[in-house]
């Protein structure tokens, strides 16, 4: 096998230098690099479920929260990874950072400016804000040609034929595509090369800002990887900041700097990768982290801790603590009151005893 | 030595497209011993998903081409319907992975199981009349002795407060509860041998951890064999005894769980197991595998892997290639195994998982 | 010498360039071929002339196609010539279908009857098109008050009986060709909005509707580029099978009498005229009836070709079964 790694992966630099390495780049960039790109402050989205006329009558209306009050920031340079289940929130929040939807409440600010919906927002922060959706084949026009696709945000934005000619050959070049692949359709590209077509597309027009939405969820095992280590390499040579969302833990811990862990709508906790995954704070991420399947023979489902339980309707969410129906650890208060953001290391825990999670070895081992 | 519960031979599924044959399994063949939990892992392509239907003989429009699939020493390939029927009534049976278009909206979870059960009792008399529900026609006393048995079911698969949910539709049910319910309706036929396809691909990571727990220990109670296709090596590890590995129609590796995860022989193993971003320091440059899938189009010479393998020569892709026995049962199918580098790694697992 | 020499040159050129675009052209000409070819044996070509009854549709269109166009030169007679020797005379030689109660020829009557029928069709279908696909565009991208406002209207006109009211345009307008043109396309438009906006609606939610979106293309971009292509497939099934109604319609209308005037040859006029001698002269009005029959069959064959063939479908392909 052709094994695309530059020397020996277990000798040389420790994930730790790596870290180092992120950090020095933005400081390199002067005290103004730490700002937030991206900053939610008490996002909630709610969503009117259709019900019928008497029901609008009578004020009987159901709303979905499918994001409720989300507080987040994301800093230039940095990758922040978004991981959840299904009806976590993570893709609405996904569609509220660029625009498809609009927030019900609370205010979402780019560049430390506050925006509003896509429509509403200027030719040039929509050119600021580059799109990876999860499947090429339906967020590629399956009628237009990798060339056009490519070329039309371009166009959008007003280019000439000739600087859109140059810029798509740099962006095949970029995107380890070649010239003969523009006068192809999506599908009749592998999965790999359409989602580079993707990727291309997505920062044509040179933005600071990239959000991924599941970029390599669909790809096979031996493709996830070229594509994780093009997001990673564009980032480094073109100064991205990402906004990553996956339910792949391992991918997402392979890439980003910090993680937000959503559930039901509500932040559970954030915190620096490597942290979240070796000093879980919320019980849930423990679950989330047991859950992933163990490559080690030795240990089998029989050794794992399962969480119980369904994921609770959110349009019904629980009371208090949005885990607690499925929380082993939970206690009355968990029922009633809503925890606080509680800090914890370099990130913050929203459960009870976020502290003792963090630190009990005894508690995490009863996990298992 | 008992004879393996399902033996399948140099088994070859092709489908034909307007112009070409597309040679989807290509020359496999593997046995199950009763009771055990046997995964077989691949990429898209590589066969599994059509390996299993052919077993189950619902590899239409697909043709069975060549070899044998034996059930307890019987003859799949060439059997008749009322066989084929009465095995997957009896003793055979399959779990899709998507349980929203395999279970059918219009009838309830229950009558589903039901019906299941039916055909157990009763594969070859199956009236018609029984199913349309005429209501002086119909008999009430077989679903007051079903319903007993439909609970039994319905609670061995972990759904929660089944005598409440009897009435409930597929829809009504969540994605893990949809699962359960067709693997209740699955054992309903009391089978040897189950068949799960890609049972958790569509499922949220906690949800699939419970759906492997339960496998897990269905196994155990039930005393049955389970063939899991799956394209999630972790899956692989945490309920199977043994693994097969493919790829383009073919079998590269065969082994228990433990020798193929720390002793890799072939080098397609070895490469996939490289991809997995566990096995990468954060933040480096992942293991990729050069190339693209194949499309399997007309018969492939040699080794379907030896365009992207990195030990591969021109014998690779001249001829069939050898199985070769690498002791303990673990066997390889490649003539290239003594350039291959030393196997024996550090299974490394996700760190919090501990 | 030089003069020679420039000369010999000169025509050594223009011989050099006309060889190379003679060469270009054949290239050109090649790759041309080679597309056809290549889209011949193309899925949804294949698709489509798997099915016969799909071909005789197209060789039937085809076949009135070629006849309206090249009428004057397949007419044995002058349609409108009057031979009042030679009336109601039966299939002979000089007269392949016959004489009408006029002495015109039938058969020739027959085949310019095809460039009207052809004519009103392609007229009435390419308004009714045009009209409703930009309300149905309208309507599915606008949405709200824009989409209620006007499929209120569409269904205010659907209330009505499509002919009926056509007649009661055409009756007001006063009877000619061009009036029951302009009745017919006032009816039709309403099916292509409703085809038109459902396809809308499912085409908006599409992801790369949203993509382009968020790239800043302006609404009519997205229309022109991403909704209308994606959109016209059923469109065209609607508009083929249109083509038959609306030359039912005419023909229907013409025998009332609303539509073309004598002596204009249309099928459903010469059915008309010729009632009066069903018995005693059959071929006056079988034969109009008879190529109404085909061309309505032809349509509405080639429609439902089409129909498999352009309608967004799952193909059904071995990639699919998730090998």
């Amino acid at each position: 096998m052709s094994v695309d790694r530059p020397g020996n992966a277990t000798a040389g630099g420790s994930a730790a230098e790596a870290d180092d390495a992120t950090d020095a780049r933005l400081n390199e960039a002067g005290s103004t690099a730490r700002e937030p790109v991206i900053e939610l402050e008490h996002v909630s989205k709610s969503f009117a479920m259709n019900d019928s006329l008497l029901d609008r009558l009578l004020g009987n209306t159901t709303s979905l929260a499918a994001v409720s009050n989300v507080s987040l920031s994301v800093h230039r340079g940095e990758t922040l990874g978004v991981v959840g289940e299904s009806g976590s929130g993570k893709s609405t929040l996904a569609n509220l950072v660029t625009g498809l939807y609009t927030p019900t409440e609370g205010v979402i600010s780019l560049d430390g400016t506050p925006v509003g919906g896509a429509t509403d927002r200027p030719a040039d922060l929509l050119a600021d804000v580059g799109v990876v959706f999860q499947n090429a084949s339906s967020s590629i026009n399956p009628r237009m040609t990798v060339g056009d696709a490519i070329a039309e945000p371009l166009i959008t934005q007003g280019w000439s034929a000739d600087d859109c000619e140059e810029r798509i050959a740099e962006l095949l070049e970029l995107v380890e595509l070649s010239e003969h692949h523009l006068d192809r359709y999506t599908h009749e590209l592998s999965g790999g090369q359409a989602q580079r077509v993707s990727i291309a597309r997505a920062i044509a027009t040179e933005p600071s800002v990239l959000v991924l939405d599941e970029p390599v969820s669909a790809l096979d095992v031996s493709v996830k990887g070229s594509i994780l280590n093009l997001l990673m390499r564009i980032q480094d040579e073109l100064d991205l900041t990402y906004l990553l969302i996956s339910h792949d833990l391992s991918a997402v811990k392979h890439v980003a700097d910090r993680i937000a862990v959503m559930y039901v709508g509500e932040l559970m906790e954030v915190g620096p990768a490597e942290e979240l995954f070796e000093r879980p704070a919320h019980p849930y991420t423990e679950a989330l982290l047991a859950a992933i399947p163990n490559v080690d023979p030795a240990s089998t489902i029989e050794d794992t801790f399962v969480l119980e339980g369904e994921v609770p309707s959110p349009v019904d969410p629980p009371s208090g603590c949005v885990f607690h129906t499925r929380c082993p650890m939970a206690e009355e208060t968990c029922r009633t009151t809503v925890p606080d953001q509680i800090e914890v290391g370099d990130g913050w825990s929203r459960c009870h005893f976020a502290e003792s999670v963090a630190d009990d070895e005894e508690v995490t081992d009863a996990w298992q | 030595m008992t004879e393996p519960l399902l033996s399948v031979e140099n088994l070859h599924t092709h489908f034909e497209t307007h112009d070409r044959t597309v040679h989807a399994v290509n020359g496999v063949s593997f046995d199950i011993e009763p009771g055990e939990v046997v995964g077989i892992v691949g990429e898209s392509g590589s066969g599994k998903s059509v390996t299993a239907r052919s077993i189950m003989r619902l590899e239409e429009p697909g043709k069975i081409a060549n070899g044998s699939i034996r059930y307890r020493g019987e003859e799949l390939t060439e059997a008749t319907d009322e066989t084929i029927r009465r095995l997957r009534g009896q003793d055979m049976s399959m779990v899709f992975q998507d349980p929203m278009t395999t279970l059918n909206p219009v009838f309830t979870v229950s009558e589903q199981i039901v019906e299941s059960l039916k055909v157990h009792d009763n594969p070859d008399h199956q009236p018609l009349r029984e199913y349309l529900r005429i209501p002086f026609l119909h008999d009430r006393t077989d679903w007051a002795d079903k319903r007993d048995r439909v609970v039994e079911l319905m609670s061995e698969v972990g759904i929660p407060n089944p005598e409440e949910r009897l009435d409930a539709y597929p829809h009504e049910f969540s994605g893990g509860m949809r699962q359960r319910a067709m693997l209740a309706i699955a054992l309903a036929s009391e089978p040897d041998l189950l068949i799960a396809d890609e049972p958790t691909t569509a499922l949220d990571v906690t949800i699939q951890a419970q759906i492997l727990q339960i496998l897990s220990d269905l196994r155990a109670s039930r005393d049955m064999s389970v063939m899991l296709i799956t394209h999630d090596i972790g899956v692989v590890s945490e309920v199977c005894d043994r693994v097969i590995v493919m790829y383009g129609g073919q079998v590269m590796e065969t082994g228990t769980t433990d020798q193929i995860l720390t002793q890799p022989r072939h080098p397609y193993t070895q490469a996939l197991l490289d991809c997995m971003p566990q096995q990468t320091e954060r933040k480096e440059h992942l293991a990729t595998i050069e190339g693209q899938v194949p499309d399997q189009l007309g018969d492939i010479e040699g080794c379907p892997f030896a365009s992207r393998c990195a030990y591969a020569d021109a014998a690779c892709q001249s001829a069939p290639m050898p199985v070769c026995d690498c002791g303990d049962g673990q066997e390889a199918a490649c003539c290239a195994l003594d350039r291959v580098p030393d196997p024996t790694r550090e299974a490394v697992g996700v760190e919090g998982s501990r | 010498m030089t003069d020679e020499t420039s000369v010999g040159d000169r025509v050594k050129s223009i011989g050099d360039r006309l060889r190379s675009a003679g060469v270009q052209a054949r290239s050109k000409l090649g790759e041309t071929r080679s597309r056809l070819v290549a889209a011949y044996h193309s899925r949804p070509v294949r698709q489509f002339r798997s099915n016969t009854l799909n071909v005789i549709g197209l060789v039937i269109v085809l076949t009135l196609i070629l006849t309206a166009i090249f009428a004057p030169m397949l007419a044995p007679h002058d349609p409108e010539e009057q031979n009042l020797r030679d009336r109601l005379e039966g299939p002979s030689a000089e007269h392949p279908l016959g004489t009408d109660q006029l002495g015109q020829d039938v058969l020739s009557r027959l085949i310019f009857g095809a460039r009207v029928s052809l004519k009103i069709g392609v007229a009435v279908v390419g308004i009714s098109l045009a009209i409703g696909t930009a309300v149905g565009v309208t309507a599915g991208y606008a949405g709200g008050y824009v989409d209620e406002g006007l499929m209120r209207l569409v269904d205010v006109l659907l209330a009505f009986p499509g002919l009926l009211l056509a007649l009661v345009i055409a009756g007001i307008l006063g009877p000619s060709l061009t009036n029951i043109m302009i009745a017919l396309a006032i009816v039709g438009w309403t099916s292509y909005a409703r085809v038109v906006r459902g396809s809308v609606l499912s085409v908006k939610e599409e992801e790369y509707v949203k993509a382009s979106q968020l790239m800043g293309t302006g609404r009519l971009r997205i229309v022109g580029r991403h909704v209308l292509p994606n959109v016209m497939g059923p469109v065209v099934v609607l508009a083929t099978l249109d083509m038959a109604t609306v030359i039912l319609s005419t023909a229907g209308l013409s025998f009332l009498g609303l539509g073309a005037q004598p002596p204009t040859p249309e099928w459903g006029t010469m059915i008309s005229e010729g009632r009066d001698y069903l018995r005693s002269a059959w071929w006056v009005v079988n034969f109009p009836g008879l190529a109404i029959m085909f061309a309505v069959l032809g349509f509405n064959l080639l429609g439902d070709g089409l129909r498999d063939v352009l309608d967004p479908r799952e193909e059904e392909s071995v990639q699919n079964k998730g090998l």
